[in-house]
C-alpha cells in the first residue's frame, strides 16, 4: 500500500480539493464526569463521617482522602476527554464536506489510541467516506491529511486506503529532530509556496547560506496547473517578490519537482574571454555570460542568423558590438562596418578582417549596396551550380545606431533625389533584403540601435532578427517590442554597464552580463597593460582579407546630367569596394603589428580603459530626465519599469521589477525592486500607500509596419 | 409563554391550581412548625441523627441546644453533594430529552 507523507500541512488555498468548512455543528456530547467526580467525594466525605460512627475512627481520614483523590482524577480525565471530544468534532465538523457527509456524523471519524498528554494526540486516525466520493482523485487523499494534521496539530500519513470499504486509516507521524519550529523565513517561504502550488505542494527540503534562505525543494501534484508557462512565470515572479532576494524556480514538470533558489549574482564586469575556436564552436560567437556561469552565444548557423543590439547610450551596446567584431575577424571572416556616429568604430578600422569602416553616408550606402549585390553574387552562384551554401565563408554587414543612420540617409536623399527616382532611398530596401535573405548567402548582418521603434524597424525586419540582446533596462514598450512582454528587461540596474537580457539556448529570456571588450583605439592611447593584453589574444593571427575603401566615380560625383541635375546618386549607387592603398591605412594600431604593451619610462600607468562598472545610486539622473517628472500614484496603479523612491533620505531611487499582492495578506502588496548597483530588496506596503514615482513617458503602441511609413 | 390551544390552556390552568394548593400547604407547614418542630428535633435525638452534647458543631435553631457534632456533618455535607449532583443530572437530561437528543 502506497503510504503518503505530509511533513508539514500547507494552509488551504482558495482554490484546493476542500470545500470551505461547514455551517453546521455538531451538538455538544453528553457527560457524567462531573457528578461522578462528586459522587466519589461525597462518598469519601461521608466514609470520614460514618467510620467514627461504626468505631472504626482511624479509617475516616484514609477514607476521606481516597474519596477527594478519586474524584479528582475522575475530574481531571473527564476534562481532558471532554477536550479530546471537542477537538473530534472540529474535526469530524471539518472534514464532513471532504467526506462526502451532509451532515456531521460522529461515527465517520474515528481517533483511537491516544498519547498520554494534554489532550495527547491519537496515534490512530479511522475516517469513513461516502461512496459517492472520488476517492481516486490524486488531490483529495493528500488534502484530506492535510485537513487531519491542521485540525489535530499534528502530522498524519496514509496508513491504509481500503476503497472497497471506503476507509481511510491514518497515523501518527512522530515528529523528528528536524521538526523544530522552522524559522520565520523558512515558514514565509512554505505558505507563499502553498498558496501558489495548493495543497499537494510539500516541502522536501531547504538549503542555507550565511543565515539565510538560500533554496527550497518542494514536490507537488500540480503539474496540470504548472503546465501553463504563464502560470509558471507568475509563481516565480511572486515567489521572488514575496521572498527577500531575488528568486528563480527550476521545474521538472516530469518529476512533479520544483527547486526556488536565490539567483546567484551577475558579476559587474567580465572581460572577453580569448577565443577558442573549434569545429564545433566556430559558428557561435559568444556575446555574454548568464548568472550561471553560462556562455549566452549568437548561433549564426541556428534560426538566428541576424543580430539585434539594443540599448541607449553609455549601456555597452558598442562595446557588446566591438566584441563580436572581434570575435568574427577571430575566425577569419570579412567584417565591413557602418558608423554613422564616426568615432565609435575608428579602432578596429585596422583590425585585421575588417575590410572597411564606412563613416559617410555615401561611403555607408555603398557598404551595404555591395553587402547585397555580394548576397545576390552568392545566389548566382548557387543557382548556376558552381557552389553551395557551405562553400561560403560569413561576410558580416555591421550598422551601429541604425536610427541615426535612417535619419541622415533619408536627409541626404532628399538632397540629391531627383524626378523619377524612388521617394525612399532605395538602400533600406537593400538592407530589408540582406536581412529577409542574407542567411542562405551567409551574409549575417549587426543591427545596434537605441529602441526599435517600430517607424525605423519594421515589423518584419525586426522579426528576422532572431537573436537580440538588450542593453540596461528598457522602457514597457521598448520591452514590449524587444521581448513582447512589457515586464522583460525593465528592472535591470542603471548603473552597470554590459547588463543585459537575451534569450537563452533553450529559448528562456534571461539577465546576461555582455562581455567587456576595450575599444583599441582608446586602450592604444591609454597604454593599459591589462586592456592591451586582452586585445592581443583577441586579434587573428594574421588577416586573411585585405582592408579595402569605396571608390566612387569621381566623373559622376561632379557633373550633372544632360538636364543639369546632379548624378550623385547613380556614383553612389555605382560604387565599388577596392583594396585600400597602403597609405590609407589609419588605424592607431597597425594590421598585424603587436600592440604597444609596456608603459613609457617615467610615465605612470594609464588608468584602464574599463568604463566604471557601477555607477553610484543617483548617478542615473541625467538618464532619468527622459522620465516623467516625479508623481504621487496609488500602489495598484504601479508598474514593472517604474522608477519608485525607496529612501526618503537620501533619495535613492529603484526600478520595480514586479509587484504582487502578498499572499499571506490580502491588504498588503510587495514590490520588488532593484537599485541602480544591482541591490535588489522588496517592499511591502499597503495597498492603499501612494508611493512617489518616475515614469516612462506614455506612447502609443508599436505598429508593425516594414520600413516605416514611407511605405 | 401561554398556549393559545385548548389543551394548553387546560395545563395552564392545572399548574395554577397545584401552585395555589402548594402555597395553601405551605402556610399550613408554616403555621404548625411551633408543634411539629419540637417533635422532629426529639424524634431525631432518639434515633442519634442529632446529638445533644455540649459541643455540637452545628447547632440547630430552636432545638435546645442539639445539633451535628463533625461525623454528622460529614454525612449531612455528602448527602447533600449527592442530592446536588443527581437534581444537575436530573435538570441536565429533563430539556435534551423534551428535545428528543440522545443521551
Amino acid at each position: 500500500m502506497a503510504v503518503t507523507a505530509v511533513r508539514r500541512p500547507p494552509a488551504r488555498s482558495p482554490g484546493s480539493a476542500l470545500p470551505p468548512p461547514p455551517a453546521q455543528q455538531l451538538p455538544p456530547r453528553a457527560s457524567s464526569w462531573g457528578r461522578q467526580a462528586t459522587a466519589w467525594v461525597a462518598t469519601g466525605v461521608a466514609g470520614f463521617g460514618a467510620a467514627p460512627l461504626c468505631d472504626h475512627p482511624g479509617l475516616a481520614v484514609p477514607v476521606l482522602g481516597a474519596g477527594v483523590l478519586a474524584g479528582t482524577a475522575h475530574g481531571v480525565c473527564g476534562v481532558r476527554t471532554r477536550t479530546r471530544n471537542q477537538l473530534a468534532d472540529r474535526l469530524v465538523e471539518a472534514l464532513s464536506p471532504a467526506l462526502g457527509l451532509r451532515v456531521p456524523d460522529r461515527r465517520a471519524v474515528r481517533l483511537y489510541c491516544w498519547r498520554r498528554g494534554w489532550p495527547g494526540v491519537p496515534r490512530r486516525v479511522e475516517l469513513h467516506y461516502a461512496p459517492g466520493i472520488d476517492d481516486t482523485d490524486p488531490l483529495w487523499v493528500p488534502a484530506v491529511v492535510a485537513a487531519v494534521g491542521r485540525r489535530l496539530l499534528a502530522d498524519y500519513e496514509v496508513r491504509a486506503h481500503d476503497r472497497r470499504r471506503c476507509r481511510i486509516s491514518l497515523r501518527w507521524v512522530p515528529p523528528g529532530p528536524e521538526a523544530e519550529p522552522p524559522p520565520a523565513a523558512q515558514v514565509r517561504a512554505e505558505r507563499t509556496i502553498g498558496e501558489l502550488l495548493g495543497p499537494t505542494a510539500a516541502v522536501t527540503g531547504v538549503r542555507w547560506e550565511h543565515g539565510e534562505l538560500a533554496a527550497v525543494d518542494v514536490r507537488h501534484e500540480a503539474a496540470t496547473k504548472l503546465s501553463a508557462a504563464g502560470y509558471r512565470h507568475r509563481v516565480e515572479r511572486v515567489v521572488s517578490t514575496m521572498l527577500p532576494g531575488r528568486w528563480r524556480a527550476q521545474w521538472d514538470l516530469e518529476g512533479d519537482t520544483v527547486r526556488f533558489e536565490l539567483r546567484p549574482t551577475l558579476p559587474q564586469q567580465v572581460p572577453h574571454p580569448p577565443p577558442v575556436v573549434t569545429a564545433e564552436n566556430r559558428w557561435n560567437v559568444p556575446l555574454a555570460v548568464d548568472e550561471d556561469g553560462e556562455t549566452v552565444t549568437w548561433h549564426l548557423r541556428g534560426t538566428g542568423p541576424h543580430l539585434l543590439v539594443i540599448g541607449k547610450t553609455g549601456q555597452g551596446k558598442t562595446v557588446l558590438m566591438n566584441g563580436v567584431v572581434m570575435e568574427l575577424a577571430f575566425r577569419g571572416w570579412p567584417v565591413w562596418i557602418c558608423d554613422p556616429k564616426r568615432i565609435e568604430f575608428l579602432g578596429t578600422r585596422g583590425w585585421p578582417n575588417v575590410q572597411v569602416v564606412a563613416t559617410t553616408v555615401p561611403d555607408q550606402v555603398v557598404v551595404i549596396y555591395q553587402a547585397w549585390a555580394e548576397m545576390e553574387r552568392r545566389y548566382a552562384r548557387i543557382e548556376s551550380g558552381a557552389a553551395s551554401e557551405d562553400d561560403f565563408e560569413p561576410l558580416i554587414l555591421v550598422l551601429d545606431e541604425y536610427r541615426d543612420f535612417y535619419a541622415i540617409v533619408a536627409e541626404w536623399y532628399a538632397g540629391i533625389k531627383v524626378t523619377g527616382m524612388p521617394t525612399r532611398c532605395p538602400v533600406l530596401e537593400k538592407l530589408g533584403s540582406l536581412v529577409r535573405k542574407g542567411r542562405s548567402a551567409r551574409v549575417h548582418v549587426i543591427l545596434g540601435l537605441q529602441r526599435p521603434d517600430a517607424d525605423v524597424l519594421g515589423g518584419e525586419m525586426r522579426d528576422n532578427f532572431g537573436t537580440r540582446i538588450s542593453l540596461g533596462p528598457l522602457s514597457p514598450q521598448g520591452a514590449m517590442m524587444m521581448w513582447e512582454s512589457p515586464h522583460l528587461g525593465v528592472a535591470l540596474p542603471r548603473g552597470i554597464a554590459g547588463r543585459a537580457t537575451a534569450v537563452s539556448d533553450d529559448a528562456r529570456p534571461l539577465e546576461v552580463q555582455a562581455y567587456w571588450t576595450p575599444d583599441p583605439r582608446r586602450a592604444a592611447a591609454a597604454r593599459h597593460p591589462a586592456d592591451l593584453a586582452l586585445l592581443e589574444r583577441l586579434k587573428p593571427a594574421a588577416a586573411r582579407h585585405p582592408r579595402l575603401r569605396v571608390r566612387l566615380d569621381e566623373e559622376l560625383l561632379t557633373t550633372p546630367d544632360a538636364k543639369g541635375r546632379s548624378q550623385e546618386w547613380a556614383a553612389v549607387a555605382g560604387g565599388q569596394l577596392v583594396p585600400a592603398a597602403e597609405q590609407q591605412a589609419d588605424s592607431a594600431t597597425a594590421d598585424t603589428g603587436p600592440l604597444p604593451r609596456l608603459v613609457l619610462a617615467g610615465e605612470p600607468a594609464a588608468a584602464p580603459t574599463t568604463e566604471p562598472a557601477a555607477v553610484p545610486v543617483g548617478a542615473g539622473d541625467e538618464d532619468d530626465e527622459e522620465l516623467d517628472v516625479d508623481e504621487q500614484i496609488c500602489v495598484d496603479e504601479l508598474a514593472p519599469g517604474d522608477l519608485v523612491c525607496v529612501e526618503e533620505r537620501p533619495p535613492t531611487w529603484a526600478l520595480v521589477e514586479s509587484v504582487e499582492p502578498d499572499v499571506t495578506d490580502e491588504d498588503l502588496v510587495c514590490i520588488d525592486w532593484r537599485g541602480d548597483d544591482d541591490a535588489a530588496g522588496s517592499l511591502v506596503v499597503h495597498e492603499d500607500a501612494m508611493l512617489t514615482v518616475r515614469r516612462w513617458p506614455t506612447e502609443s503602441a508599436p505598429t508593425s509596419h516594414p520600413f516605416g511609413p514611407g511605405r | 409563554m401561554t398556549s393559545s390551544t385548548g389543551s394548553g390552556r387546560t395545563a395552564d390552568d392545572d399548574l395554577f391550581v397545584l401552585v395555589m394548593v402548594g402555597f395553601l400547604a405551605l402556610g399550613g407547614v408554616v403555621a404548625s412548625a411551633g408543634v411539629w418542630w419540637a417533635e422532629a428535633v426529639r424524634w431525631l435525638l432518639a434515633h442519634q441523627v442529632l446529638v445533644a452534647g455540649d459541643h455540637p458543631l452545628l447547632r440547630l435553631p430552636g432545638s435546645g441546644g442539639a445539633g451535628l457534632d463533625l461525623p454528622r456533618l460529614a454525612l449531612a455535607t455528602a448527602a447533600l453533594l449527592l442530592l446536588t449532583a443527581a437534581a444537575v443530572g436530573a435538570l441536565r437530561r429533563h430539556p435534551r430529552r423534551r428535545r428528543g437528543e440522545p443521551r
